[in-house]
């Protein structure tokens, strides 16, 4: 097991990051939002960022 | 004098003075895990660690996610009712009664007795993949408390008053928790992220369910899970052929229902690992991250929202709850990570503790909660990740931001991976804000972070030491090991 944490570098974390929600995934991102108002526009934050939006 | 030259203190004394003449070379204290599967297909798991106590449990693959219309609700239930003390309520206190479950043979007091002779500690929770029976004892009860195990297992009695007992707790229970966004909000995460199944299922029974759940929904969860194929009984602080027999004894009137039974035994060295505990700190999170394989169902079953193997049904989404009473304006942002067999999941492990985060006000403890437990941990003291980036680039920046902390909860062929934060809607003139549609740009940042810039090598070597200590840290309770041993032979 912790060899398998000291294996993750700089590049693992860049690869993992881009799989589960990179631009190029296809992931959908889930957004609960509770209180006095909704966030809004999300969908363009996220693409703003480089983040998967799901649209 | 002469009690000191126990074998133990020989080994001892002898080690010390070989690692002086040696220059510390260490001897292989890796425990030795073993194996058995009875003929009914129930496996038995013990570890070999010496102490003064014994854990043993029972792993069921059971739990909310498994859960279908009729039986919906039906692992809460089966979680606290089990062994323990029911309790009611009026309107200002919570008076706690001792109400034992009773089961064919043995009525409420006897239970009572029988738990209070253990000397030790007996308890059941669920989790979304697991229902788990455990108890931690002196060496000598470990046969009573496979009795007291099985005995809830296979045979309670589920009385009417019971039961009814059972409902007006959950009935506050759930208003309770209902009214603690940090305790509801991972819930109605889950269903959003999964929908209205599988791992979108709650872990609390939905409120118009709670009078519909009586014995008859009760045994038919039970019988849908209490098979011995997804049954694991494991056990740390006694012989393996100790807790084989006692196991066939308390267990073999359960038959096989699956594939054909063979028996057979085994032995790991260098056991593998603990993977459930990956998701650290919390040990909600542990409960979180039982193993369920597609063996599960070997059969076509008559339950038709169980799918043959589980398969993910991440769909993502948006939901808006409106309070505007509250005191603070919560946002939760989550991404699918991967499976727990996936090698990636200890990248993304990594990453989860890399952001960290936390309270802004707390000097030494962070909240942790468990539905499952219907409690909080507090863990606190050093180390708990002050340096960690959700702490130096937002709550350190941002005084609106009360909370803020990534997660990741960990199933067998999902995970949700993600952070949140918790921000004073009234306040004005803070800097950037302090809107939902402020806030998320913070947190959005934080995961391109991690897409489009390099990790410093000592950034990012913090984060693995501190995983790794964690895991060490908590494989040093030998419950969790022995909830860690249970979780993962299949």
């Amino acid at each position: 097991m912790t060899e398998k944490i000291d294996q993750v570098d700089s590049s693992a974390i860049h690869r993992v990051a881009a799989r589960i929600f990179g631009p190029e995934s296809g992931s959908k991102p889930t957004l609960v939002c509770m209180g006095h108002e909704d966030v809004g526009d999300f969908h363009e934050v996220f693409s703003k960022y480089g983040l998967a939006a799901g649209k | 004098m002469r009690r000191a030259c126990s074998p133990l203190f020989r080994h001892v004394h002898n080690s010390v003075r070989h690692a002086a003449q040696r220059s510390y070379s260490i001897e292989s204290t890796e425990p030795t895990v073993k194996i058995t599967t009875l003929p009914n297909n129930i496996r038995v798991a013990t570890e070999a660690t010496l102490g003064h106590f014994s854990s043993v449990g029972l792993y069921v693959d059971g739990g909310s996610r498994y859960e279908w219309s009729a039986i919906s609700g039906v692992s809460h239930f089966l979680d606290r009712m089990a062994f323990k003390v029911c309790f009611l309520y009026d309107e200002l206190h919570v008076i706690l009664i001792c109400m034992y479950q009773s089961t064919r043979t043995r009525t409420n007091e006897e239970m009572s007795t029988a738990v209070h002779s253990l000397g030790g500690q007996i308890m059941c929770s669920s989790s979304r993949e697991s229902i788990v029976y455990q108890s931690s004892h002196f060496h000598q009860a470990t046969p009573l408390a496979l009795s007291l195990i099985s005995d809830t297992v296979l045979d309670p009695s589920f009385h009417p008053e019971e039961i009814e007992a059972q409902r007006d707790a959950a009935f506050y229970e759930v208003r309770e928790i209902q009214s603690k966004p940090d305790m509801i909000l991972p819930e109605i995460l889950h269903y959003v992220a999964y929908g209205e199944k599988g791992l979108g299922n709650s872990l609390l029974c939905p409120e118009d369910r709670i009078n519909q759940i009586d014995k008859f929904a009760l045994r038919k969860g039970m019988k849908e899970w209490y098979r011995p194929e997804r049954m694991v009984i494991a056990g740390a602080g006694m012989q393996h052929e100790e807790l084989v027999e006692l196991a066939d004894r308390y267990f073999s009137s359960l038959k096989s229902t699956g594939t054909t039974p063979f028996a057979s035994s085994r032995t790991i060295t260098n056991p593998s690992i603990p993977t459930h505990l990956l998701n650290t700190p919390a040990p909600s999170v542990a409960k979180s991250l039982a193993r369920a394989a597609s063996y599960l169902f070997p059969k076509a079953i008559s339950s038709p929202a169980i799918p043959k193997s589980p398969t993910s049904t991440y769909t993502g989404g948006h939901r808006f709850v409106h309070d505007p009473q509250a005191e603070f304006n919560h946002l939760y942002v989550a991404y699918e990570g991967v499976g727990i067999h996936d090698d990636d999941i200890y990248a993304i492990a990594v990453m989860q503790v890399l952001l960290g985060g936390g309270g802004s006000f707390s000097a030494g403890t962070s909240r942790q909660h468990t539905i499952s437990y219907g409690s909080h941990t507090l863990i606190g003291g050093p180390g708990k990740g002050m340096y960690s980036r959700l702490y130096t680039h937002i709550l350190n920046y941002y005084s609106q931001i009360d909370h803020c902390a990534s997660f990741h909860h960990i199933y067998t062929d999902s995970s949700l991976f993600g952070l949140f934060a918790s921000f004073v809607p009234a306040a004005s003139g803070l800097k950037n804000g302090n809107t939902p549609g402020q806030i998320l740009p913070h947190l959005v940042h934080q995961l391109s972070l991690l897409l489009y810039t390099t990790i410093s090598p000592a950034e990012l070597d913090r984060a693995k030491n501190q995983l790794k200590s964690s895991l060490m840290m908590a494989l040093e309770s030998r419950t969790v090991a022995v909830e860690d041993l249970g979780r993962q032979v299949d």
